[in-house]
């Protein structure tokens, strides 16, 4: 069977997913191993999900955690948040029940 | 006296169990349930919204309204599931209070024809190299951000749920209330202009360019 470039490319994502069945995933296979073009976009497709995969490429910003735990202790009185923002929220104390 | 409780062996039964212990009272327990999925909410978030402080905003309010709404959980979904929906619902709320998504409907209808996979690659710049220790550099970071922001909200909503938040395509289409066919087109469309964006500037190797100059790349 063959396969054109085009074919490829739309179906590269599915390839990449692993669900396209062995028969096509046979077949562009072999058209990698002969084309460089669509083993560029092969290749490239793969960096662009590793990088994005990557925790480190896109990271809570600073202080996210804080922010919803202090909304939290200011709206719902009661046991805290958690251990960790002990020390924020005792400077909270004061306005626990304030709504 | 309670129930003994038996070791959870799950991470989903040990979620069951911090929820029951939640709603019971302890609230002090809601910041550990949270946790392993704070950024996928402030992703989900940023996803649907360009601006990262109204997605710090909103992703703080869907885990502020998922404390208070607890007792609404049936377990019928799982939790994962049911706060990343409440935080779509708030981010709709956001965009439509912005006006956001004026010529951006949220019906996907209209992408189901072929013309939306119809993308050709316009770069067949050989990258082979994952620099992954440039991840460590902010300059880096601030390209691969720049490129996501370049992409047309629909297929940026669809790449940062699939591939950064690494949810599945069936979780991506039910959150986002857009078909699977659609989540699988947009996914196609949005790795392969990233691909077209970055592989350019990152073929000859990251490290090995000399410095970014405004103007030079195509964002």
């Amino acid at each position: 069977m063959v396969i054109s470039c085009e074919h490829v490319w739309e179906e590269i994502s599915n390839y990449l997913e692993g669900e396209v069945d062995p028969e096509l995933r046979a077949t562009m296979e072999a058209h990698f191993r002969e084309c460089k073009h669509c083993t560029a976009v092969l290749d490239g497709t793969k960096n662009v999900i590793a990088l994005y995969g990557d925790e480190r490429s896109l990271e809570l910003p600073a202080g996210f955690t804080a922010g919803w735990q202090s909304r939290l202790a200011q709206r719902a009185p009661g046991p805290r948040v958690s251990e960790a923002d002990a020390t924020l929220r005792r400077g909270l104390v004061g306005r626990a029940g304030d709504r | 006296m309670m129930a003994v409780e038996k070791p959870p062996d799950t991470g989903e039964e040990r979620e069951h169990s911090l929820i029951a212990r939640i709603r019971g009272g302890q609230s002090s327990l809601f910041a550990e349930l949270i946790k392993p999925y704070e950024r996928r909410v402030y992703i989900t978030a940023l996803a649907l919204l360009r601006n990262e402080a109204d997605a710090q905003e909103v992703a703080q309010e869907a885990i502020l309204k998922a404390f208070t709404h607890l007792q609404q959980f049936r377990g019928e979904s799982r939790f994962s599931t049911w706060l990343i929906q409440i935080t779509v619902n708030e981010a709709r709320m956001r965009q439509r209070k912005q006006h956001a998504n004026l010529f951006e409907p949220l019906a996907d209808a209209r992408d189901e024809n072929a013309q939306e996979a119809d993308y050709s690659p316009r770069d067949f710049a050989d990258w082979r190299e994952i620099p992954s220790e440039a991840l460590e550099k902010s300059e880096f970071r601030m390209i691969l951000a720049k490129a996501l922001a370049s992409l047309g909200q629909k297929y940026r909503e669809v790449f940062l749920l699939r591939d950064v938040e690494h949810m599945s395509i069936e979780e991506t289409a039910r959150a986002l209330r857009i078909s699977v066919a659609s989540v699988k087109t947009r996914l196609l469309r949005a790795r392969l202009m990233l691909r077209d964006i970055l592989a350019p500037a990152f073929a000859d190797g990251w490290f090995g360019r000399t410095p970014f100059g405004k103007g030079s790349k195509p964002w």
